[in-house]
């Protein structure tokens, strides 16, 4: 979204006494899951990594069937050996083999957790046009980018004019990548507005390099015709 | 008696195979046969079109595809390859060229080849998705189709 845009999403912090209630106890919310459902998980995680052992602690389960789903959170310094104190048992002792396993699988828990913090504050903290740019999948974002990337760095000032209500629903609205002039059809007039926009000279989204061969030309228009006439 | 009961027999005997032989000939009889495709935008320069034709029966296959006969047409439109052998194809094509050198009124936009298999009188239809004028703008337009007779 444009810069324009950000007074109205921090009018939005101020938001109702329940809704900050109702955030603030996500946490503590408990999931339900039947004790069957359960049950099966656990015999079935402590049979991959306790082979041979798996039905001595099924029991426990059964005991404690309102636990919530949601796993505790690995946490490496403190809790690595949680792991191990969880799945103790009167074999506990007996398995090195796949104490040493846990602390490997739970290990990798925590360089996935890791890695997926570092990637989404690389994601979230980039501009925002350059996540537009990079941008590959079939679904354009919204009517405004699109909109932007068609006019150019010269968009902004269009943007900013986008701050009410039946805009801000529009914005919402998706097109297919080949929807080259937004009528959420594609059809032989995306290609023919391509066309005209590559002959025109005019300034062409880089997503519509649709071949991905690093320029946009006839080939990308024929690629769009193509797909307009598929069977 | 006997002469004509030989007769009758042999006649019988000689004439089932030629009436199966003839019904196979009929069954498996091919013939080709051209549909012109005319694309009519009133006054208005066809800059661009998108068209959908179908046979009516599976006798007909598709076996190839050519353009108009206006010169900004004149080259075969767009198709899925997969169209071929089949009974239907979604063709366009479109054209960035001054409106003076668009077609107006009635123009044949392309011409389909069918195979047609078996002693049936199939029917076609053709249906516009879209047309558009040079700056991209949606027109109305009537599509019509003209059968001819190839193995002439």
């Amino acid at each position: 979204m444009n810069e324009s845009n950000r007074p109205e999403h921090d009018e939005q912090i101020d938001a109702p006494r329940e809704l900050i209630d109702a955030l603030a106890d996500l946490d503590n919310e408990h999931i339900f899951v039947p004790p069957s459902v359960d049950e099966a998980i656990m015999s079935e995680a402590r049979r991959h990594l306790k082979p041979g052992q798996a039905s001595p602690e099924r029991g426990c389960v059964e005991d404690q069937p309102q636990q919530p789903r949601r796993r505790p959170e690995p946490d490496p310094s403190s809790n690595a050996r949680e792991p191990e104190a969880a799945a103790a048992g009167p074999q506990s002792g007996t398995q090195p083999r796949s104490s040493g396993s846990n602390i490997i699988a739970w290990s990798g828990w925590g360089v996935a957790i890791a890695a997926s913090v570092v990637l989404l504050v690389s994601l979230t903290g980039r501009d925002p046009r350059t996540r537009q740019a990079d941008r590959t999948p079939a679904l354009m974002e919204t009517a405004d980018m699109a909109a932007q990337e068609e006019a150019g760095a010269s968009a902004p000032a269009e943007a900013e004019a986008m701050t009410d209500a039946p805009a801000a629903e529009a914005a919402r609205m998706t097109f297919a990548r080949e929807d080259v002039n937004r009528d959420n059809t594609v059809d032989i007039l995306d290609a023919f507005a391509l066309a005209r926009q590559i002959e025109g000279a005019q300034v062409v989204p880089a997503s519509y390099d649709f071949n991905n061969d690093g320029a946009i030309d006839r080939a990308d228009v024929d690629w769009v015709a193509r797909v307009s006439v598929k069977l | 008696m006997k002469k004509l009961i030989l007769t009758l027999v042999t006649g019988l005997l000689l004439a089932g195979p030629l009436a199966a032989q003839r019904a196979k000939d009929s069954a498996s009889a091919v013939r080709f046969q051209a549909v012109d495709i005319y694309v009519d935008s009133m006054n208005q320069p066809l800059a661009a079109y998108q068209i959908e034709f179908a046979a009516n029966t599976e006798a007909v296959k598709i076996v190839g595809i050519e353009g108009g006969e206006h010169p900004a047409y004149k080259e075969a439109p767009y198709y899925d390859p997969r169209a071929i052998q089949r009974e239907q194809v979604v063709i366009a094509a479109f054209n960035t060229a001054p409106a003076d050198n668009l077609p107006t009124g009635r123009t044949r936009i392309a011409t389909v080849h069918l195979q047609i298999s078996g002693d049936v009188e199939p029917g076609f239809i053709a249906r516009l998705k879209t047309a558009a004028t040079v700056q991209g703008e949606k027109v109305a337009a009537d599509v019509t189709t003209q059968e001819r007779n190839t193995n002439d």
